[in-house]
């Protein structure tokens, strides 16, 4: 009967998209509302333009920078955190400057980037790894920082230096705190990503809607949108899948809480 | 025979976050003979968990010093083993029980063979053979606290401190818990320390009993437990002698006598 | 040496950083491109802040995220409990709001555009888009996360749905809305800059698009300086204001 079950809960939770795209689908049927084609021809342009022959033209050069921004502030992130956290005395200093950066809003600072960077990719890679860095480097710190004692106290009597007592002990500790930054650090990479693309012009999927869009090409623009939406989905349940793989001993521990 | 540790003439104190100064112990000053067990017993915050931790290393007397094998401590000693009360945060749960128990292995250099040998040994030591793969979560209480034994044992240490180590378990699983201690004495007569608050427990493994009272705590009295060795949950609990050491330890605890 | 420990962390770790800045506009490798000193651009903000321009442009962001906020509160709390007293509600829900919880608001903003203008209502729905679905979602965990112990005792008392839903239900999701809300309000101020400066809608957002457009360097800059002050005072802002805020939920 479990099947059964597991089957009724995806028929629960898929009736109402499949109903709201139904009717998307069919109350613009019709329609002459030019920023509201028809579905049916946004699905047909949708798979003409990203099934898949722009896909190396727009979708790559975006997931590209993205990826590599990301990837830099991971390291950055993760790895000056690490250091911070481990060393209260630095970090009281440290603070209020990764406070103030970390307020200003991610997509704010793109210009800033244009204006050092120029145009270029290197500017959307920056841009991109700064504003994703902020996140990261704040969750590892409070991640080492909040250790519990019992288990360092433990490594530290069995004699692990405390270079070991970091990366061993600390570190993995605080693994379900980095995540959440990891995740935020995510979504802030994804969205700057788009955000250079619209200010900054050139090649990438927000730069194509972007120019969709000034061109009056609704229906291009549309599935530029609707194929944003989808990898920004995509990209977060891929990485909920390395969260819940990565951190299988967090998530058996609360179960049994 | 040598003292294996010497406590001499310590005392503790620190700044009370209510302003002023605590003082916690006071004048400390006992030898613990090699291959003998010495509890540790006393009014709930005399100070018990605060001289282990002088003990293991983890904090310096601010009066006194203490010796192992006639060195001087500054730090935690080499040779040196704990079993934490708390054992869901002691053992690390990102790892198995194989490499927690391998992890305080790493400083002595062993090699694969030798490492693997004595994870299987101290394994089979305290009855977890085969469990070697589980992850401390998937383990009920007493056999996460039989790992963290094992994982003292693996290193071959000289002296084995002990801090409330049955207090998180069921009754049942204490008495088990107790019998695999003296199994383990009988087998390789470590020195150990241990911290309890359970009396019967302190009277049925100890040589000598340290009974800390006051405040500031004192040793007010060293209580040598002439019962011999093997001995066992049925007789020896049945023992007069045992009962007399019980209520003697018992009424200096409360301060009765 | 004494004395140098009383000076307060922030000031030491701001002259600092500015001076880090000042160096590196001045004569490090990136100095020959136009990037504002320190100085310059402190400069270019203090001469903003006195241009009654620019406070109207603050108060217009300001506008879009309190007014959104608003909105969205009003919208996504009432939803939200209803959605968690039903299993099923919840369940049917849960795909369609975690996907557009998930897709950040810039993503929609061309159509958006297209069909609003680059307006104040285009920044205000900007804003609801970007957080209703999110504070739904956790409001509806909140009413779950019930102690069904509780509720069974209320029950049995024979109190009715909004007996359960007043003492059970609410408190139990009291935290979990003050965190939405907390997380929810930053995101506001956030999202309306964002439709300010890709979407041109009126505020700080699109002050800071025209001086990119406009080539006026030290300006980005200062604009950039004035909203990382003013992420910090809404975020210590919200810290003080959450405890004396929430008391008004059944406890």
């Amino acid at each position: 009967m479990r099947a059964g079950r597991r089957l009724l809960n995806i028929l629960i939770g898929a009736w109402l998209p499949v109903l709201l795209i139904y009717l998307w689908w069919t109350a613009s049927a019709g329609s002459t509302n030019p920023y509201f084609p028809p579905l049916s021809e946004i699905w047909t342009r949708f798979q003409e333009l990203w099934v898949f022959d722009q896909v190396p033209i727009h979708v790559v050069p975006s997931l590209q920078n993205f990826a590599m921004g990301y990837a830099i502030a991971v390291v950055v992130g993760v790895g000056v955190g690490a250091l911070l956290g481990a060393s209260r005395s630095t970090y009281r200093y440290v603070e209020p400057v990764v406070d103030f950066a970390r307020s200003i809003p991610a997509v704010a600072t793109v210009p800033v980037f244009i204006a050092i960077f120029g145009l270029e990719t290197s500017m959307r890679v920056a841009a991109i790894a700064f504003g994703a860095t902020w996140p990261i480097l704040l969750a590892t710190i409070q991640g080492i920082r909040s250790t519990d004692a019992t288990l360092t106290d433990t490594a530290t009597v069995f004699r692990l230096t405390s270079t070991q007592v970091l990366w061993r002990v600390r570190m993995p500790a605080a693994m379900p705190i980095i995540f959440s930054g990891l995740q935020l650090g995510l979504q802030i990479a994804f969205v700057v990503t788009i955000a250079s693309e619209f200010l900054g012009a050139g090649f990438g999927i927000g730069a194509f809607t972007q120019i969709a869009t000034d061109s009056f090409l609704i229906l291009d623009a549309w599935t530029g949108v609707i194929l944003m939406g989808l990898l920004g989905y995509l990209i977060n349940i891929i990485f909920d899948i390395v969260e819940r793989l990565s951190l299988r001993w967090y998530y058996g521990q609360k179960k049994l809480a | 025979m040598t003292a294996e540790i010497s406590i001499r003439n310590v005392s503790m104190q620190y700044p009370d976050p209510d302003g002023g100064i605590k003082h916690v112990l006071s004048d400390i000053s006992y030898d613990v003979t090699e291959h003998h067990f010495v509890s540790i017993v006393g009014p709930s915050g005399v100070g018990k968990t605060t001289l282990l931790r002088l003990l293991t290393g983890l904090a310096r007397p601010t009066a006194g010093e203490i010796q192992v094998q006639g060195q001087r401590i500054s730090g935690p000693p080499t040779g040196l083993a704990v079993v934490l009360q708390d054992y869901t945060r002691s053992l690390m749960p990102w790892l198995t029980i194989e490499k927690n128990i391998a992890l305080p292995l790493k400083k002595q250099k062993l090699g694969k063979n030798e490492t693997r040998e004595r994870i299987e040994s101290s394994l089979q030591e305290v009855g977890l053979t085969g469990t070697g793969k589980q992850y401390p979560w998937q383990m009920s209480g007493g056999m996460q606290q039989r790992a963290s034994i094992a994982r003292a044992l693996a290193v071959r240490p000289d002296i084995l401190v002990m801090d409330e180590p049955f207090a998180s378990v069921d009754a049942q699983t204490r008495f088990d818990l107790e019998d695999l201690v003296l199994k383990v004495r009988a087998d390789f007569g470590i020195t150990t320390l241990m911290v309890t608050h359970d009396i019967d427990e302190a009277v049925y493994l100890s040589d000598e009993i340290v009974v800390l009272h006051g405040r500031p705590a004192v040793v007010r009295d060293v209580v040598v437990v002439d019962i011999p060795f093997p001995r066992s949950q049925i007789e020896t609990r049945n023992d007069p002698k045992f009962a007399d050491l019980r209520t003697h330890v018992y009424a200096m605890v409360r301060g009765l006598e | 040496m004494k004395l140098l420990k009383r000076i307060p962390a922030s000031l030491v770790s701001a002259v600092f950083a500015l001076a880090i800045w000042q160096v590196v506009a001045t004569v490090g490798p990136i100095s020959d491109s136009s990037i504002p000193t320190a100085t310059e651009s402190v400069k270019a903000l203090i001469s903003l802040l006195g241009d009654a321009e620019t406070w109207t442009a603050i108060w217009e962001t300001l506008e879009m995220a309190v007014i959104g906020f608003v909105i969205a509160v009003v919208i996504a709390i009432p939803v939200g409990i209803l959605i968690g007293l039903s299993g099923f509600a919840f369940t049917s829900t849960k795909f369609t709001f975690d996907f557009f919880k998930v897709i950040p608001p810039i993503v929609i903003i061309p159509i958006t555009i297209l069909v609003l203008g680059p307006s104040l209502q285009m920044g205000i729905f900007l804003v609801v888009f970007a957080i209703v679905f999110a504070l739904a979602i956790q409001t509806a965990y909140g009413v779950r996360d019930a102690d069904p112990i509780l509720l069974d005792t209320l029950s049995a008392y024979r109190l009715g749905v909004l007996s359960r839903v007043r003492y059970a239900r609410l408190p139990s999701a009291a935290p979990f809305i003050a965190v939405g809300i907390r997380i929810s309000a930053t995101a506001a101020l956030i999202v309306a800059v964002v439709a300010g400066l890709i979407g041109g809608a009126p505020g700080l957002g699109r002050a800071l698009l025209l001086t990119q457009t406009g080539g006026l360097v030290d300006q980005t800059f200062a604009i950039v300086l004035l909203l990382g002050i003013m992420g910090v005072i809404v975020s210590k802002g919200i810290t003080w204001l959450q405890p004396r805020i929430v008391f008004w939920i059944p406890q």
